[in-house]
């Protein structure tokens, strides 16, 4: 595989970030290599997204 | 290869913490690690936590990284060598994180981070029971 880049004018205005966290990167500029790896784990019941509606009715 | 200039008007952070970095000029290799136990219970008193990273699979797993050596022929030209930005706000900077003005070799990054929650179990006498979830 061929891959060709040209950069012509690359102009950003203002940033603005709440947080940059957890091995993250935040860059300006050019990079070679980036490799990124995350694992998370947390209790299953967190997990569950609500609202709960119950499975059978109630009575 | 890379000869762009990065030109940054200003940049500001409130915060950089737990071996955060803001790396300012160019850098040749980056590498972050980050290892997190968050343990939420439920006590009256703060007591001390007696955990530990081996006692978990998470931290103890190979760790995957996409390979490096693709085979694939790249050319870059750069007609406009410089990259503009202009004013920069970050709140918080954390936990292995770097924010980075200049180019880089090489980046590479690892986070693993694993919960627990204590809950507490009702209809018994011993209030607190562990639920560790441990996997």
């Amino acid at each position: 595989m061929e891959f060709n880049v040209t950069n012509h004018q690359l102009c950003v205005g203002d940033i603005k970030i709440t947080g940059v966290a957890s091995s993250a990167l935040f860059l300006i500029g050019d990079v070679q290599t980036v490799q990124l790896s995350s694992a998370f784990d947390t209790p299953p019941e967190s997990l569950i997204i609500g609202p709960f509606v119950p499975l059978t009715p109630e009575g | 290869m890379f000869s762009r200039i990065s030109k940054v008007k200003s940049i500001f952070s409130d915060t950089v913490s737990f071996s955060s970095s803001m790396q300012i000029g160019d850098t040749s290799y980056i590498d972050g690690n980050s290892l997190a136990l968050a343990v939420q219970m439920k006590s009256e008193t703060f007591n001390s936590v007696d955990i530990h990273f081996e006692d978990y699979d998470i931290f103890k797993r190979p760790f995957y990284i996409p390979r490096l050596n693709e085979p694939v022929i790249s050319s870059f030209s750069n007609p406009n060598p410089f990259i503009r930005v202009g004013n920069i706000n970050i709140i918080g900077v954390s936990a292995s994180s770097v924010v980075g003005v200049g180019n880089v070799g090489h980046a590479r990054m690892e986070s693993r981070v694993k919960h627990i929650r204590e809950i507490p179990k009702e209809n018994k006498e011993t209030p607190i029971e562990g639920s560790t979830n441990n996997t």
